[in-house]
């Protein structure tokens, strides 16, 4: 095209019959730099649009904070006045874009020109996070409570703050605090709109309505107003849900629809074959010869069949005339070229991924042009072999015929794929180049820097010295990531690295939830039973049954369950696990007696929710680390003067079993049992895994800490050490870690087997692993 | 080799050219060819819709094809296509005058698919099939999400109406299912619109979970008491009853206020939790109380518990399955004001018009004086009722089964031996339903056993692999073999068959199996062809060396018999 175009732009056309093929072929002829003239005008997305359509969706999910979180990520939230309220504009009159009152719309201004001030705009910095935080999740209701809920904790903290702590985390919560009452002011009035919006209405309330909630929302809610005009003679129609209204808008608002220029020349001309009649080309191109296509299926008109036809006059048309009105067509496009006709099919539906075929029209011309039919395969390869283009490779053979540098890159690189440097062109997305690089060296024997942190200049290894065990501060559940995976030990203890907080309705427990669940009501539990010591077992039952019912609602309000059904049956669950638990502690009683529960260390403020004697500082073991966390119970033997250090699991129980250390894996029983007696000075005897779960089959693993286990742990925290010092933190998961990891986004799913393929030099790891 | 060895009919070449003959000229008569894959099955149907075309028989809008993509339609019409212009240069007179209507009205021919056919009749009769006359069919995707809203809203009012069958259905899952139990009846929601056409209640038992969970509780006490008296914790039988007295204590906490569909769910799972474990023990269990009483009233409890699941899980798929049926309204609905169809809608409605109306019926009928369809063996039963109905010779009848096809009109082509489609309700047996109630109308069964495809060692590799495994039998919808006779000429210094055993498996169970299947594929080779000086032949197939692969689970299903092949490892 671009050859030819240089003769005359004026006499070249395009025959154009499939409106949704438009956006492709104009953003074709933009890389082009090929000036056009769609006959039938052009589309934009139109984010007001697609802005007020997400709030919409927002309203007809509940009032979703997601779909409110749509709405603000597409940046048209409105001008608010200076108490942080968003200005409602004046209802105005706004003219559909139609073809009658199209040419008096000029006066519309256009989108996004960005002429408001910006200073007055919300900026809905960290928005989402508080959404999240708020666990708004959705409902009016929800909306208010919570973010007010949210408000009177931060202050609380505040107050709490402005005791004991630096200016820096005050200046902090008040900021956060500023943020959320923004976010209130803003939001909970379109909530309370949305809220109202009828169920079922007339067009005429509804469109009332949503002109009101345009004029809220949006900045420029022009494009949706004129929409909103369109739709006036549809007042009386109804009623119509929010569901139909959004199906009726959907397609309106997601573009914005622009007439042609008033001038077409020095233009192509793209438009139908009908526009084509009594002109002529010096080109033209005729796309789409595809059977179903052009010519279109011929159907008889079921407003008055054939046979009627024939029946009342001899002059209406029928399907025959139709086939020759079609053929008519061809005609027209064809006879319009008086240089160069260009025709084309497709051999693919990418929309439906089903192969198509050229249709009897394109070999109606190749007959034309050869004198007989061709034959369908050999017409098939034939005009492949003409469009050099592939699906798979969408550029042409000859670079000189690119229409753009990026397809003359794409080009030029089919014959260069292998000259050095070839990749250089991919840096231009640099997230791309680093996929596609990480992907390729980590099917690399050599064991190299995309294998996690494998090659480390003395600079990383400074900033990593600030992470060693006795500077930094681990969890006990940090350190036995190593084990699994180094990489992961990396981007979980080193570097936080934290899956993405989302806020939707919780359908069912996940195991971290149920596990957190299970603590609470334990330490609960806990708490009163130090009150009643002596109390029966069926009265714990009891007090038991009350804790977690007040711990149930606390969590079903936090985490508003999206089926009350199951949230129940799932706590009833829970409940069984728990009594079992219970009857099973209570039969250790007469031996061991509890002392401590939730008993934390290094984990800032000792707050209510652990136990009195709990430690801020973190708790030096073996003198080689230091150790927070938070031991869910001590227990001290009625006759002798040891301890035993419990951790309560709900989930299953692992096959392998630890004696000690587990091949680093079961670091916490040893861990716990050491800072225990740093806390309190006693002798540990055991450290106890408790699976107290049916899940988990109610056993349990004890961990003699004598000297071996320390000898162990000692070996396990210096191989931890010295991997951390030398920068050597590779991805080496071991078998089955991959399919629990939060960062398998991150390396891939092949870790494991590229493991399996070329071992890493990991001897010290594997020694790790072999420790009892 | 002979076809005949395995007991089938004997066909030869000569039988097949006759079949072809017949296909040409048997213009009258309502023929079902069945052939096997490249026996030019899609070159006889267009001989065919030609042969009918130039005698005049029908005129070229008159005539429907039905195949099963949108690319064999697209290259049937040119085929035929080709071939009129092929016919108009040798024919005269009549013929002629025949030939050159056809050809100069070709895009009037309704060549399609099956659901392009369908809406075809439904754009043309959009009044009487109660459709919107602009409708657009809708792709999959678009009709997950059409699905996926309604569902949604299906799902809110089932809850707030606290619906038995959905409330139970939940409990359940939540109780025993791992995956999320929203996503669990949103597939059940799919299947059951997919097979929306079924929509005659489900037949529910009597059954009352009242009293029925009431009696199990009973039992479960009796057995929790007797356990109780134990007095050794570590005895297995005793360690086995834990859930039985769990489930005791549960009940006697929520006595007072019963949640049916809780304990329901708990029984379920009660019945699971002993199944795990069934360990008797030995030694005295409790003072008074006999090991083997408690082990039988364990056993009668499972049992009790399975004939319980049993008939809760029948009234259960009932009751769910009334639930759910407004859940297909609203789809139905929410398509309807979309003015959409998908494409079970395109079948239903095409066969509800055609079923229903009997002056369509009987428009179509004269409409469409010739039916050819391609691919028969993955026609569901509803596309062939409708061709059936439309193939009838009388306009009153509109029971399928009761038709006498007009002779001559319907063609049918398929190979049932490739009927892969049962998921999509297109299985052997309905084809062999369809075939055989066609027969009784007075059709004629015609084999192609000739391949134009393969080599002819190969299809005697084929014939011996394939002969005497499928034999047709309705009841394990099998369908019947046709050996392939003839072939194209072997590729000078290539051998024609090239046998790869079932690979090896590394490691895993089936390595052994996998070994064994290859040692057993080489020792059954006890007919020797020549293999000049190790080189193969031309058309002589070899035996390669088993590739090994790791991990590889899936081993060859079909038991090879092959023999005769020289060996090259």
């Amino acid at each position: 095209l671009e050859d030819l175009f240089t003769e005359n732009p004026n006499n070249l056309k395009s025959n154009f019959r499939v409106p949704r093929y438009q956006p492709m072929l104009e953003e074709a002829m933009s890389r082009a730099g090929i000036p056009v003239y769609f006959s039938m005008g052009s589309a934009r997305p139109d984010p007001a649009g697609r802005a007020f359509l997400a709030l919409l969706g927002c309203a007809a999910d509940g009032c979703s904070a997601t779909g409110f979180a749509e709405y603000l990520s597409i940046g048209e939230t409105p001008q608010v006045d200076s108490s942080g309220h968003s200005v409602q504009l004046e209802l105005k009159f706004v003219l559909p874009e139609d073809e009658i009152l199209g040419p008096f719309t000029a006066g519309v201004p256009d989108q996004g020109d960005g002429d408001e001030d910006a200073a007055s705009i919300p900026t809905p910095i960290a928005w989402e996070r508080l959404l999240i935080h708020a666990s708004v999740i959705g409902g009016r209701e929800r909306w208010h409570r919570r973010l007010k809920g949210l408000e009177q904790e931060y202050q609380l903290q505040l107050g709490e703050l402005r005791r004991t702590s630096s200016t820096t985390e005050v200046e902090h919560i008040q900021t956060q605090i500023e943020r959320l009452q923004k976010l209130e002011r803003f939001a909970l009035p379109l909530i309370d709109m949305l809220a109202a919006l009828p169920r079922n209405a007339v067009w005429r309330e509804w469109l009332t309505h949503l002109r009101q909630l345009a004029t809220l929302s949006l900045r420029n809610p022009e494009s949706v107003l004129a929409v909103l005009a369109e739709l006036e003679p549809m007042a009386e129609v109804g009623p119509a849900g929010i569901d139909e209204v959004i199906s009726v808008l959907s397609s309106r608002l997601r573009f914005l629809r622009r007439e042609p220029p008033d001038r077409r020349f020095g233009r192509v001309l793209v438009a139908g074959i009908e526009e084509a009649r009594g002109r002529s080309f010096d080109v033209v191109f005729l796309p789409g010869l595809v059977e179903g296509l052009f010519p279109r299926r011929m159907l008889e008109d079921p407003l008055l069949l054939d046979v009627s036809r024939v029946r009342l006059s001899g002059g209406l048309p029928l399907r025959e005339d139709r086939v020759m009105a079609e053929r008519q067509l061809l005609h027209v496009a064809v006879g319009a070229a008086t240089k160069h006709l260009i025709v084309s099919f497709p051999n693919m539906d990418l929309a439906q991924g089903r192969a198509r075929v050229p249709s009897l029209y394109a070999l109606e011309i190749a007959r034309a042009v050869e004198g007989r039919i061709p034959e369908l395969q050999r017409f098939e390869l034939e005009t492949q072999a003409k469009a050099e283009a592939r699906l798979t490779w969408p550029a042409p053979v000859n670079p000189l015929h690119s229409i753009d540098d990026g397809e003359y890159d794409l080009s030029w690189y089919r014959d260069h794929v292998d000259t050095p440097g070839s990749c250089t062109y991919l840096k231009t997305n640099q997230s791309l180049y680093n996929s596609l690089l990480a992907r390729y060296e980590r099917w690399e024997k050599k064991w190299t820097s995309w294998d996690g942190l494998v090659k480390t200049d003395a600079s990383v290894r400074q900033i990593l010295g600030a992470h060693r065990l006795e500077h930094s501060v681990y969890s006990a559940s940090s350190l036995q990531h190593f084990a699994a995976c180094p990489y992961r030990f990396y981007l979980y203890g080193i570097y936080g690295l934290k899956p993405r907080e989302t806020v939707t309705r919780l359908e069912q427990l996940d195991p971290l939830t149920r596990g957190a669940l299970f603590h609470a009501v334990q330490f609960r539990f806990f708490q009163k039973w130090r009150q009643r010591p002596d109390a029966q077992l069926e009265e714990a039952l009891a007090s038991l049954d009350i804790v977690l019912d007040s711990i149930a609602d606390k969590y079903e309000e936090d985490l508003a369950p999206a089926i009350p059904r199951v949230w129940r049956a799932e706590i009833e669950e829970l409940r069984t696990d728990l009594r079992e638990w219970l009857r099973l502690w209570y039969t250790r009683l007469p031996e061991w007696e509890p002392l401590h529960f939730e008993l934390a260390f290094g984990l800032g403020p000792v707050d209510s929710e652990h136990d009195s004697v709990s430690n801020s500082k973190p708790v030096v073991v073996l003198n080689r680390m230091r150790l927070r966390g938070s031991i869910d119970l001590i227990e001290q033997h009625r006759s002798r003067p040891v301890l035993r250090v419990i951790d309560h699991k709900t989930g299953k129980r692992p096959t392998r079993q630890a004696v000690a250390i587990g091949g680093g894996s079961t670091l916490q029983p040893a861990l716990y049992a050491l800072a225990s007696e740093a806390l309190l000075g006693k002798s540990v005897e055991t450290g106890r895994l408790e699976y107290c779960t049916q899940r988990g089959g109610y056993t349990v693993t004890d961990i003699k800490v004598d000297n071996n286990t320390r000898q162990y742990l000692d070996h396990a925290l210096k191989i931890i050490q010295t991997s951390i010092e030398s920068g050597f933190l590779p991805t080496a998961p071991q078998q089955g870690a991959c399919s629990v990891c939060d960062y398998r986004l991150v390396c891939g799913p092949h870790e494991e087997l590229r493991v399996k393929k070329w071992k890493p030099p990991i001897e010290a790891l594997e020694d790790l692993r072999s420790l009892p | 080799m002979s076809s005949a060895a395995h007991g089938h009919e004997v066909f030869d070449l000569e039988q097949d050219t006759g079949a072809r003959q017949l296909i040409r000229c048997a213009l009258t008569e309502t023929l079902i060819v069945e052939a096997a894959a490249g026996t030019g099955k899609t070159t006889e149907l267009v001989e065919r819709i030609s042969s009918v075309l130039r005698a005049g028989l029908a005129k070229i809008d008159q005539i429907a094809a039905v195949t099963f993509t949108h690319k064999a339609a697209g290259e049937l019409k040119i085929r035929l296509r080709l071939k009129l212009d092929e016919e108009r240069q040798a024919a005269q007179g009549e013929e002629l005058g025949y030939l050159e209507d056809a050809l100069q009205r070709l895009e009037e021919a309704a060549i399609g698919t099956i659901h392009s056919f369908c809406a075809q009749i439904l754009r043309e009769r959009p009044v009487e099939a109660g459709v919107d006359p602009n409708f657009e069919d809708i792709p999959e995707q678009e009709q997950r999400r059409l699905f996926k809203r309604s569902f949604q809203s299906w799902f809110e009012r089932a809850l707030e109406e606290s619906r038995p069958g959905v409330r139970r259905v939940l409990t359940r899952m939540a109780w025993h299912s791992t995956d999320s139990p929203v996503d669990e009846l949103q597939s059940a929601g799919w299947k059951l619109i997919e097979w929306r056409d079924f929509d005659t209640p489900w037949r529910s038992n009597s059954f009352d979970l009242k009293a029925e969970a009431q009696e199990l509780a009973e039992s479960v006490r009796h057995l929790s008491e007797l356990s109780k008296r134990c007095q050794k914790p570590s005895d297995e039988l005793f360690r086995s009853l834990r859930p039985v007295r769990d489930l005791h204590s549960w009940l006697e906490n929520t006595r007072r206020r019963p949640d049916y569909d809780t304990i329901e769910a708990r029984l379920i799972k009660l019945k699971k939790d002993l199944n795990q474990d069934k360990k008797k023990g030995r030694g005295v269990f409790a003072e008074g109380v006999l090991r083997e009483d408690v082990i039988r009233l364990r056993d009668h409890l499972i049992e009790h518990l399975e004939n319980f699941i049993q008939r809760a899980d029948a009234n259960l798929a009932a009751v769910l399955h009334a639930e759910m049926c407004d859940l297909i309204d609203a789809y139905e609905r929410l398509k309807y004001t979309a003015g959409k169809l998908d494409f079970a809608d395109l079948l239903i409605k095409t066969r509800d018009l055609i079923h229903d109306n009997s002056e369509v019926r009987s428009f179509l009928q004269h409409r469409f004086q010739r039916i050819f369809v391609d691919e028969f063996q993955d026609t569901d039963p509803q596309q062939a009722e409708i061709l059936m109905l439309l193939a009838a010779d009388e306009s009153a009848v509109n029971d399928w089964r009761k038709i006498k096809p007009v002779p001559g009109k319907l063609f049918l082509v398929g190979d049932p031996k490739q009927s892969i489609y049962r998921f999509r309700r297109a299985d052997v047996v309905a084809y062999q339903d369809v075939r055989d109630t066609l027969v009784a109308g007075g059709a004629r069964i015609v084999h192609l056993a000739k391949s134009f495809r393969a080599t002819w060692p190969i299809q005697e590799c084929v014939n011996a692999a394939f002969s005497a495994e499928m034999q047709e039998n309705r009841e394990t919808a099998q369908a019947g073999y046709v050996p392939l006779l003839g072939g194209i000429p072997s590729i000078a210094d290539q051998p024609s068959i090239v046998a790869l055993p079932a690979p090896i498996c590394c490691t895993g169970p089936n390595h052994q199996r996998a070994e064994h299947s290859s040692s057993t594929l080489r020792a059954s080779f006890d007919v020797q062809r020549p293999t000049g000086s190790g080189n193969a032949t031309a058309g002589t197939p070899y035996l390669c060396r088993a590739p090994r692969l790791a991990n590889c689970r899936r081993l060859h299903r079909h038991r090879y018999r092959l023999k005769g092949f020289p060996s090259r490892s």
